[in-house]
Protein backbone atom coordinates (compact mmCIF):
# COMPACT_ATOMS: atom_id res chain seq x y z
CA UNK A 1 0.00 0.00 0.00
CA UNK A 2 2.79 2.41 1.01
CA UNK A 3 4.63 1.42 -2.49
CA UNK A 4 1.43 2.51 -4.40
CA UNK A 5 1.01 5.81 -2.87
CA UNK A 6 4.68 6.57 -3.11
CA UNK A 7 4.02 5.54 -6.99
CA UNK A 8 1.09 7.65 -7.28
CA UNK A 9 2.59 10.68 -5.35
CA UNK A 10 5.91 10.70 -7.51
CA UNK A 11 3.39 10.08 -10.76
CA UNK A 12 1.09 13.72 -9.70
CA UNK A 13 4.68 15.07 -8.58
CA UNK A 14 5.90 14.27 -12.54
CA UNK A 15 2.63 15.47 -14.35
CA UNK A 16 2.21 18.62 -12.48
CA UNK A 17 4.71 20.71 -14.27
CA UNK A 18 2.73 18.75 -17.85
CA UNK A 19 -0.84 20.55 -15.91
CA UNK A 20 0.56 24.20 -15.62
CA UNK A 21 2.21 23.77 -19.09
CA UNK A 22 -1.37 23.07 -20.16
CA UNK A 23 -2.37 25.82 -18.35
CA UNK A 24 0.06 28.19 -19.82
CA UNK A 25 -0.62 27.16 -23.13
CA UNK A 26 -4.48 28.07 -22.71
CA UNK A 27 -3.37 31.56 -21.91
CA UNK A 28 -0.91 32.11 -24.29
CA UNK A 29 -2.91 30.34 -27.19
CA UNK A 30 -5.62 33.25 -25.89
CA UNK A 31 -3.18 36.04 -25.77
CA UNK A 32 -2.03 35.27 -28.95
CA UNK A 33 -5.27 34.70 -30.73
CA UNK A 34 -6.29 38.59 -29.01
CA UNK A 35 -3.04 39.43 -30.01
CA UNK A 36 -2.61 40.47 -26.29
CA UNK A 37 0.63 39.53 -26.49
CA UNK A 38 2.20 42.93 -27.70
CA UNK A 39 -0.21 44.82 -26.33
CA UNK A 40 0.70 47.52 -23.46
CA UNK A 41 -1.74 50.14 -23.69
CA UNK A 42 -4.76 50.33 -26.13
CA UNK A 43 -7.46 53.46 -26.70
CA UNK A 44 -10.54 52.98 -28.61
CA UNK A 45 -13.45 54.82 -29.20
CA UNK A 46 -17.26 54.62 -29.54
CA UNK A 47 -20.72 55.41 -28.55
CA UNK A 48 -22.21 53.72 -25.67
CA UNK A 49 -25.88 53.71 -24.96
CA UNK A 50 -26.33 54.39 -21.49
CA UNK A 51 -28.80 52.01 -20.00
CA UNK A 52 -28.35 52.91 -16.29
CA UNK A 53 -28.75 56.19 -14.21
CA UNK A 54 -24.82 57.46 -14.65
CA UNK A 55 -25.48 60.54 -13.20
CA UNK A 56 -23.05 62.24 -15.65
CA UNK A 57 -25.85 61.85 -18.26
CA UNK A 58 -28.87 63.87 -18.29
CA UNK A 59 -32.02 62.93 -18.88
CA UNK A 60 -32.74 62.39 -22.56
CA UNK A 61 -29.11 62.01 -23.41
CA UNK A 62 -29.35 58.41 -24.31
CA UNK A 63 -26.06 58.39 -26.01
CA UNK A 64 -22.98 59.09 -24.86
CA UNK A 65 -19.26 59.33 -27.36
CA UNK A 66 -16.71 57.12 -24.85
CA UNK A 67 -13.26 57.40 -24.77
CA UNK A 68 -11.05 54.97 -23.28
CA UNK A 69 -7.26 54.40 -22.30
CA UNK A 70 -6.37 51.61 -21.34
CA UNK A 71 -2.13 51.34 -19.49
CA UNK A 72 -2.00 47.48 -18.47
CA UNK A 73 1.84 47.92 -16.57
CA UNK A 74 1.23 50.51 -14.55
CA UNK A 75 -2.82 49.67 -14.41
CA UNK A 76 -4.65 52.92 -15.07
CA UNK A 77 -7.29 53.24 -17.31
CA UNK A 78 -9.30 56.50 -18.26
CA UNK A 79 -12.32 56.87 -19.73
CA UNK A 80 -13.94 60.34 -20.59
CA UNK A 81 -17.74 60.39 -21.71
CA UNK A 82 -19.60 63.49 -23.75
CA UNK A 83 -22.98 63.04 -23.33
CA UNK A 84 -24.76 63.19 -26.18
CA UNK A 85 -22.26 63.68 -28.69
CA UNK A 86 -20.71 61.60 -31.52
CA UNK A 87 -17.69 59.02 -30.98
CA UNK A 88 -15.32 60.94 -32.73
CA UNK A 89 -15.73 63.99 -30.87
CA UNK A 90 -15.03 62.28 -27.48
CA UNK A 91 -11.60 61.81 -28.43
CA UNK B 1 -31.62 42.57 -7.16
CA UNK B 2 -33.06 45.54 -8.88
CA UNK B 3 -29.79 47.55 -9.49
CA UNK B 4 -30.68 49.63 -12.86
CA UNK B 5 -32.48 52.99 -11.21
CA UNK B 6 -29.99 52.71 -8.15
CA UNK B 7 -26.93 52.12 -10.76
CA UNK B 8 -26.87 56.01 -10.34
CA UNK B 9 -25.46 58.30 -8.05
CA UNK B 10 -23.28 61.03 -7.22
CA UNK B 11 -24.36 64.55 -7.79
CA UNK B 12 -26.35 65.65 -10.58
CA UNK B 13 -24.06 67.62 -13.67
CA UNK B 14 -25.91 70.26 -15.27
CA UNK B 15 -25.05 71.08 -18.73
CA UNK B 16 -23.02 68.98 -21.48
CA UNK B 17 -20.16 68.85 -19.48
CA UNK B 18 -17.47 66.02 -20.40
CA UNK B 19 -16.55 63.85 -17.53
CA UNK B 20 -13.12 61.94 -17.19
CA UNK B 21 -13.00 58.97 -14.81
CA UNK B 22 -9.64 57.60 -13.58
CA UNK B 23 -8.26 54.69 -11.97
CA UNK B 24 -4.13 54.65 -11.66
CA UNK B 25 -2.60 51.73 -9.31
CA UNK B 26 -4.94 52.58 -5.36
CA UNK B 27 -5.96 56.19 -6.86
CA UNK B 28 -9.39 57.16 -8.51
CA UNK B 29 -10.99 60.34 -9.28
CA UNK B 30 -13.35 62.10 -11.72
CA UNK B 31 -12.36 65.21 -13.85
CA UNK B 32 -14.85 67.81 -14.83
CA UNK B 33 -13.75 71.00 -16.21
CA UNK B 34 -10.56 71.24 -14.58
CA UNK B 35 -10.84 70.46 -11.61
CA UNK B 36 -9.92 66.57 -9.97
CA UNK B 37 -11.84 64.97 -7.18
CA UNK B 38 -10.45 62.29 -5.63
CA UNK B 39 -13.25 59.11 -5.66
CA UNK B 40 -11.40 56.23 -4.00
CA UNK B 41 -15.56 54.90 -3.73
CA UNK B 42 -15.03 54.16 -7.29
CA UNK B 43 -11.29 52.29 -7.03
CA UNK B 44 -12.81 48.41 -7.32
CA UNK B 45 -15.15 49.49 -9.91
CA UNK B 46 -12.43 50.91 -12.40
CA UNK B 47 -9.67 48.24 -11.38
CA UNK B 48 -12.62 45.45 -12.22
CA UNK B 49 -13.64 47.49 -15.64
CA UNK B 50 -9.81 47.46 -16.53
CA UNK B 51 -9.19 44.09 -15.55
CA UNK B 52 -12.21 42.57 -17.22
CA UNK B 53 -11.75 44.43 -20.75
CA UNK B 54 -10.59 41.64 -23.59
CA UNK B 55 -6.75 42.26 -23.60
CA UNK B 56 -6.46 43.43 -19.77
CA UNK B 57 -8.26 40.20 -18.27
CA UNK B 58 -5.99 38.02 -20.15
CA UNK B 59 -3.11 40.01 -18.41
CA UNK B 60 -5.31 39.62 -15.24
CA UNK B 61 -5.37 35.85 -15.37
CA UNK B 62 -1.50 35.95 -15.88
CA UNK B 63 -0.69 37.73 -13.08
CA UNK B 64 -2.80 35.81 -10.93
CA UNK B 65 -2.32 32.50 -11.35
CA UNK B 66 -5.79 32.42 -12.79
CA UNK B 67 -6.95 28.28 -13.71
CA UNK B 68 -8.04 26.96 -16.92
CA UNK B 69 -10.62 24.71 -17.40
CA UNK B 70 -11.79 23.98 -20.68
CA UNK B 71 -12.84 27.51 -22.02
CA UNK B 72 -13.17 29.06 -18.58
CA UNK B 73 -10.69 30.98 -16.96
CA UNK B 74 -10.81 31.87 -13.55
CA UNK B 75 -8.99 34.22 -10.92
CA UNK B 76 -9.37 35.98 -8.03
CA UNK B 77 -7.93 39.56 -6.75
CA UNK B 78 -8.36 39.13 -3.20
CA UNK B 79 -10.95 41.71 -1.05
CA UNK B 80 -11.60 43.29 -4.80
CA UNK B 81 -13.42 40.86 -7.46
CA UNK B 82 -13.35 37.40 -8.71
CA UNK B 83 -13.28 36.98 -12.63
CA UNK B 84 -14.41 33.83 -14.99
CA UNK B 85 -13.67 34.68 -18.42
CA UNK B 86 -14.50 32.61 -20.95
CA UNK B 87 -13.45 32.08 -24.14
CA UNK B 88 -14.65 30.78 -28.07
CA UNK B 89 -13.49 28.51 -30.46
CA UNK B 90 -11.07 30.97 -31.68
CA UNK B 91 -10.01 31.53 -28.46
CA UNK B 92 -11.25 35.18 -28.12
CA UNK B 93 -12.58 36.59 -24.80
CA UNK B 94 -16.54 36.44 -25.34
CA UNK B 95 -18.17 36.53 -22.01
CA UNK B 96 -17.07 37.70 -18.31
CA UNK B 97 -18.55 36.63 -15.45
CA UNK B 98 -17.60 38.89 -12.04
CA UNK B 99 -18.60 39.00 -8.64
CA UNK B 100 -17.00 42.55 -6.89
CA UNK B 101 -18.37 44.15 -3.96
CA UNK B 102 -20.43 47.09 -3.57
CA UNK B 103 -21.39 49.40 -0.51
CA UNK B 104 -24.88 49.62 -0.88
CA UNK B 105 -25.97 45.93 -2.74
CA UNK B 106 -22.86 43.78 -0.58
CA UNK B 107 -21.87 41.03 -3.57
CA UNK B 108 -22.36 42.28 -6.81
CA UNK B 109 -22.92 39.96 -10.16
CA UNK B 110 -21.04 41.56 -13.12
CA UNK B 111 -21.62 40.09 -17.08
CA UNK B 112 -20.04 41.35 -19.94
CA UNK B 113 -19.96 39.96 -23.45
CA UNK B 114 -17.70 41.04 -26.25
CA UNK B 115 -18.73 40.16 -29.82
CA UNK B 116 -18.33 41.43 -33.00
CA UNK B 117 -14.72 41.07 -32.94
CA UNK B 118 -12.23 42.72 -35.61
CA UNK B 119 -8.91 43.36 -36.27
CA UNK B 120 -6.68 46.34 -35.74
CA UNK B 121 -3.43 46.58 -36.77
CA UNK B 122 -2.97 42.76 -35.58
CA UNK B 123 -5.02 43.44 -32.52
CA UNK B 124 -8.41 41.37 -32.17
CA UNK B 125 -10.98 43.89 -30.46
CA UNK B 126 -14.85 43.73 -29.92
CA UNK B 127 -16.61 46.19 -31.51
CA UNK B 128 -19.89 45.47 -29.38
CA UNK B 129 -19.68 45.34 -25.57
CA UNK B 130 -22.91 44.89 -23.61
CA UNK B 131 -22.69 44.55 -19.86
CA UNK B 132 -25.41 43.73 -17.03
CA UNK B 133 -24.96 44.49 -13.38
CA UNK B 134 -27.17 42.49 -11.20
CA UNK B 135 -28.93 40.97 -14.31
CA UNK B 136 -29.51 44.30 -15.11
CA UNK B 137 -28.49 45.93 -18.53
CA UNK B 138 -26.14 49.15 -17.94
CA UNK B 139 -24.30 49.11 -20.77
CA UNK B 140 -24.31 48.52 -24.71
CA UNK B 141 -21.01 50.18 -26.46
CA UNK B 142 -20.30 49.98 -29.95
CA UNK B 143 -16.49 50.40 -30.78
CA UNK B 144 -15.37 52.67 -33.50
CA UNK B 145 -11.75 53.04 -33.03
CA UNK B 146 -9.21 50.97 -31.85
CA UNK B 147 -5.53 51.88 -31.05
CA UNK B 148 -2.78 49.79 -29.80
CA UNK B 149 0.24 50.50 -27.85
CA UNK B 150 -0.10 54.44 -28.28
CA UNK B 151 1.73 56.45 -26.18
CA UNK B 152 -0.30 56.96 -22.86
CA UNK B 153 0.39 59.55 -19.77
CA UNK B 154 -1.83 59.12 -17.44
CA UNK B 155 0.15 61.45 -14.25
CA UNK B 156 -2.00 60.90 -10.87
CA UNK B 157 -2.10 64.68 -9.86
CA UNK B 158 -0.59 66.27 -6.91
CA UNK B 159 -3.47 66.88 -5.04
CA UNK B 160 -4.83 63.81 -5.26
CA UNK B 161 -2.38 61.74 -4.15
CA UNK B 162 -2.07 64.19 -1.19
CA UNK B 163 -5.67 63.71 -0.43
CA UNK B 164 -6.15 61.63 2.75
CA UNK B 165 -9.21 59.56 2.71
CA UNK B 166 -11.74 61.39 2.49
CA UNK B 167 -14.59 59.67 4.21
CA UNK B 168 -13.59 59.59 7.38
CA UNK B 169 -13.15 63.37 7.93
CA UNK B 170 -16.36 64.73 9.66
CA UNK B 171 -17.22 68.66 9.65
CA UNK B 172 -20.34 69.53 12.27
CA UNK B 173 -22.68 72.86 12.03
CA UNK B 174 -24.86 73.44 14.72
CA UNK B 175 -27.98 74.68 12.46
CA UNK B 176 -30.39 74.85 15.54
CA UNK B 177 -30.84 73.87 18.79
CA UNK B 178 -30.44 70.25 18.97
CA UNK B 179 -29.89 70.19 15.20
CA UNK B 180 -26.46 69.32 13.76
CA UNK B 181 -25.32 69.88 9.70
CA UNK B 182 -22.46 66.98 9.41
CA UNK B 183 -20.35 67.77 6.66
CA UNK B 184 -16.63 67.11 6.03
CA UNK B 185 -16.83 65.26 2.16
CA UNK B 186 -18.70 65.90 -0.65
CA UNK B 187 -22.30 64.29 1.33
CA UNK B 188 -23.51 65.22 4.58
CA UNK B 189 -25.71 63.94 7.12
CA UNK B 190 -27.88 66.31 9.12
CA UNK B 191 -28.28 64.84 12.94
CA UNK B 192 -31.80 65.83 15.04
CA UNK B 193 -31.78 64.90 18.78
CA UNK B 194 -35.18 64.15 20.06
CA UNK B 195 -36.27 63.76 23.93
CA UNK B 196 -34.92 60.10 24.03
CA UNK B 197 -33.27 59.58 21.09
CA UNK B 198 -31.86 61.03 17.56
CA UNK B 199 -33.16 61.07 14.32
CA UNK B 200 -30.14 60.84 11.47
CA UNK B 201 -31.17 61.88 8.05
CA UNK B 202 -29.04 59.78 5.28
CA UNK B 203 -26.11 57.73 5.86
CA UNK B 204 -24.52 58.18 2.58
CA UNK B 205 -21.12 56.52 0.50
CA UNK B 206 -19.60 53.68 2.73
CA UNK B 207 -19.13 51.71 5.87
CA UNK B 208 -15.89 54.20 6.78
CA UNK B 209 -18.33 57.12 6.22
CA UNK B 210 -20.85 55.47 7.84
CA UNK B 211 -18.50 55.04 10.52
CA UNK B 212 -17.03 58.18 11.26
CA UNK B 213 -20.82 59.84 10.97
CA UNK B 214 -21.98 57.50 14.27
CA UNK B 215 -18.76 58.53 16.01
CA UNK B 216 -19.79 61.87 15.09
CA UNK B 217 -23.45 61.69 16.43
CA UNK B 218 -22.18 59.82 19.71
CA UNK B 219 -19.83 62.06 20.42
CA UNK B 220 -22.56 65.15 19.72
CA UNK B 221 -25.34 63.08 22.05
CA UNK B 222 -23.75 60.51 23.63
CA UNK B 223 -26.85 59.33 25.57
CA UNK B 224 -29.40 58.62 23.32
CA UNK B 225 -29.33 55.74 20.81
CA UNK B 226 -30.04 56.54 17.26
CA UNK B 227 -33.86 55.59 16.71
CA UNK B 228 -34.37 55.85 13.17
CA UNK B 229 -32.18 56.43 10.02
CA UNK B 230 -34.15 57.96 7.16
CA UNK B 231 -32.71 57.66 3.56
CA UNK B 232 -33.37 60.19 1.24
CA UNK B 233 -33.44 57.97 -1.44
CA UNK B 234 -31.18 54.60 -2.90
CA UNK B 235 -28.72 56.40 -5.31
CA UNK B 236 -25.81 54.47 -4.09
CA UNK B 237 -23.94 57.61 -3.45
CA UNK B 238 -26.33 58.37 -0.68
CA UNK B 239 -26.83 54.75 0.69
CA UNK B 240 -23.94 53.28 0.80
CA UNK B 241 -23.67 54.01 4.33
CA UNK B 242 -27.22 52.38 4.81
CA UNK B 243 -25.55 48.57 5.43
CA UNK B 244 -23.22 50.23 8.31
CA UNK B 245 -26.73 51.40 10.17
CA UNK B 246 -27.91 47.54 9.80
CA UNK B 247 -25.14 46.73 11.34
CA UNK B 248 -25.91 48.39 14.29
CA UNK B 249 -29.99 47.12 14.72
CA UNK B 250 -30.98 50.82 13.61
CA UNK B 251 -33.99 50.56 11.82
CA UNK B 252 -34.15 52.80 8.33
CA UNK B 253 -37.20 54.84 6.68
CA UNK B 254 -37.35 55.24 2.58
CA UNK B 255 -39.94 56.11 0.16
CA UNK B 256 -41.92 53.35 -0.68
CA UNK B 257 -40.47 53.13 -4.19
CA UNK B 258 -37.56 52.23 -2.31
CA UNK B 259 -38.19 50.31 0.34
CA UNK B 260 -38.26 46.23 -1.54
CA UNK B 261 -34.28 47.40 -3.39
CA UNK B 262 -33.50 48.51 0.37
CA UNK B 263 -34.87 45.60 2.13
CA UNK B 264 -32.95 43.76 -0.14
CA UNK B 265 -29.71 45.15 -0.15
CA UNK B 266 -29.95 45.56 3.54
CA UNK B 267 -30.39 41.51 3.51
CA UNK B 268 -27.50 40.89 0.98
CA UNK B 269 -24.09 39.06 1.50
CA UNK B 270 -20.92 40.65 1.00
CA UNK B 271 -18.35 37.66 0.72
CA UNK B 272 -15.84 39.05 -1.72
CA UNK B 273 -14.90 42.22 0.81
CA UNK B 274 -17.23 41.55 4.13
CA UNK B 275 -18.34 44.86 5.38
CA UNK B 276 -20.11 45.62 8.86
CA UNK B 277 -23.11 43.95 8.17
CA UNK B 278 -21.60 41.05 7.22
CA UNK B 279 -19.41 40.89 10.26
CA UNK B 280 -22.64 41.44 12.17
CA UNK B 281 -24.58 38.85 10.88
CA UNK B 282 -27.83 40.89 10.89
CA UNK B 283 -30.79 41.90 8.22
CA UNK B 284 -31.67 45.32 7.71
CA UNK B 285 -34.89 46.68 8.87
CA UNK B 286 -37.10 49.06 6.69
CA UNK B 287 -39.90 51.33 7.10
CA UNK B 288 -41.77 52.71 4.42
CA UNK B 289 -43.64 56.46 3.95
CA UNK B 290 -45.54 57.38 0.77
CA UNK B 291 -46.20 60.95 0.41
CA UNK B 292 -45.79 62.25 4.37
CA UNK B 293 -44.46 60.86 7.35
CA UNK B 294 -44.39 62.62 10.88
CA UNK B 295 -41.70 61.95 13.98
CA UNK B 296 -42.79 63.44 16.85
CA UNK B 297 -41.88 63.35 20.41
CA UNK B 298 -44.10 66.09 21.87
CA UNK B 299 -41.54 68.75 21.93
CA UNK B 300 -40.13 68.28 18.06
CA UNK B 301 -42.09 67.58 15.29
CA UNK B 302 -40.04 66.17 12.20
CA UNK B 303 -41.92 66.18 9.05
CA UNK B 304 -40.80 63.51 6.26
CA UNK B 305 -42.12 64.61 2.67
CA UNK B 306 -41.51 63.02 -0.59
CA UNK B 307 -40.53 65.52 -2.99
CA UNK B 308 -43.27 65.22 -5.71
CA UNK B 309 -42.50 65.45 -9.35
CA UNK B 310 -38.62 66.21 -9.59
CA UNK B 311 -36.86 64.61 -12.22
CA UNK B 312 -33.94 62.94 -9.92
CA UNK B 313 -35.73 60.31 -8.55
CA UNK B 314 -39.60 59.20 -7.57
CA UNK B 315 -38.62 58.09 -4.26
CA UNK B 316 -36.77 61.39 -2.73
CA UNK B 317 -37.80 62.17 0.97
CA UNK B 318 -36.92 65.65 1.99
CA UNK B 319 -36.97 66.40 6.03
CA UNK B 320 -38.61 69.87 7.25
CA UNK B 321 -38.57 70.36 11.09
CA UNK B 322 -41.47 73.26 10.99
CA UNK B 323 -40.45 74.95 14.48
CA UNK B 324 -37.07 75.34 13.28
CA UNK B 325 -38.03 76.32 9.60
CA UNK B 326 -35.34 74.36 8.22
CA UNK B 327 -35.74 72.12 4.90
CA UNK B 328 -33.02 68.85 4.42
CA UNK B 329 -33.09 67.56 0.94
CA UNK B 330 -30.53 65.84 -1.51
CA UNK B 331 -29.86 66.34 -5.30
CA UNK B 332 -32.78 68.46 -5.76
CA UNK B 333 -31.36 71.65 -4.95
CA UNK B 334 -27.16 71.31 -5.14
CA UNK B 335 -26.17 75.21 -3.88
CA UNK B 336 -23.52 76.55 -6.85
CA UNK B 337 -20.11 77.32 -5.43
CA UNK B 338 -19.99 80.79 -3.51
CA UNK B 339 -18.59 82.56 -5.84
CA UNK B 340 -19.90 80.53 -9.17
CA UNK B 341 -21.93 82.71 -11.78
CA UNK B 342 -25.99 82.16 -12.08
CA UNK B 343 -26.38 79.17 -13.95
CA UNK B 344 -27.66 80.18 -17.53
CA UNK B 345 -30.61 78.43 -17.72
CA UNK B 346 -33.03 77.96 -14.58
CA UNK B 347 -32.81 74.01 -13.41
CA UNK B 348 -36.61 72.39 -13.51
CA UNK B 349 -35.57 70.31 -10.30
CA UNK B 350 -35.03 73.65 -8.37
CA UNK B 351 -38.17 75.30 -9.92
CA UNK B 352 -39.98 71.73 -8.36
CA UNK B 353 -38.78 71.99 -4.73
CA UNK B 354 -40.07 75.55 -4.60
CA UNK B 355 -42.90 74.28 -6.11
CA UNK B 356 -43.36 71.39 -3.16
CA UNK B 357 -42.23 73.77 -0.48
CA UNK B 358 -44.97 76.29 -1.40
CA UNK B 359 -47.77 73.26 -2.18
CA UNK B 360 -46.79 72.03 1.38
CA UNK B 361 -47.28 75.49 2.52
CA UNK B 362 -43.91 74.88 4.66
CA UNK B 363 -42.00 77.84 6.07
CA UNK B 364 -38.43 77.64 5.48
CA UNK B 365 -35.73 79.95 6.40
CA UNK B 366 -33.15 77.64 5.42
CA UNK B 367 -32.19 74.83 3.14
CA UNK B 368 -29.78 72.24 4.63
CA UNK B 369 -28.56 70.89 1.04
CA UNK B 370 -26.76 67.23 1.53
CA UNK B 371 -24.47 68.53 -0.72
CA UNK B 372 -23.03 71.93 -0.49
CA UNK B 373 -23.84 74.14 2.34
CA UNK B 374 -26.70 75.82 3.89
CA UNK B 375 -28.95 78.69 2.54
CA UNK B 376 -31.20 80.78 2.99
CA UNK B 377 -34.53 79.60 0.78
CA UNK B 378 -34.32 83.49 -0.78
CA UNK B 379 -31.07 82.04 -2.43
CA UNK B 380 -33.20 79.68 -4.24
CA UNK B 381 -35.71 82.11 -5.03
CA UNK B 382 -33.47 84.26 -6.29
CA UNK B 383 -31.59 81.67 -8.62
CA UNK B 384 -35.01 80.58 -10.44
CA UNK B 385 -36.55 83.89 -10.60
CA UNK B 386 -38.83 84.02 -7.77
CA UNK B 387 -39.49 86.84 -5.94
CA UNK B 388 -41.52 85.38 -2.69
Amino acid sequence: MRTFLSRLAAVVVLLSPLAATAQDASLDQVAKAMGAAGVKSIQYSGQRRELSDRPELQPGHAVAAVHRQELHPRGELRERLAPGRAGADAG
Amino acid sequence: MKTRRAAGGGQPVAGEQRQIFVASGDFAWNVAGDVATPTPIALIDRQLQLWTTPHGVVKAAMANNATVQGRTISFTAPGRFKVQATVDAQNLVEKIDAVAPNAVLGDVPIEIRYSEYKDFGGVKFPTRIRQTIGAYPALDLTVTDVQPNLAVDIAVPDPIKQTPAPYGKVATQMAADGVWYITGGSHHSVLIEMKDHVILVESPLNDERAAAVLAEVKSLVPNKPIKYVIATHHHFDHAGGLRAIAAEGIPVIAHDVNKAFLEKALAAPATIRPDRLAKSGKKGTVEGMRDKRVLTDGTRTVELHNVAGNNHHAGVVMVYLPKEKLLVEADVYNPPAPNAPPPQTVNSNWVNLSDNIKRLSLTVDQILPLHGRIMPLAELHKSIGHSH
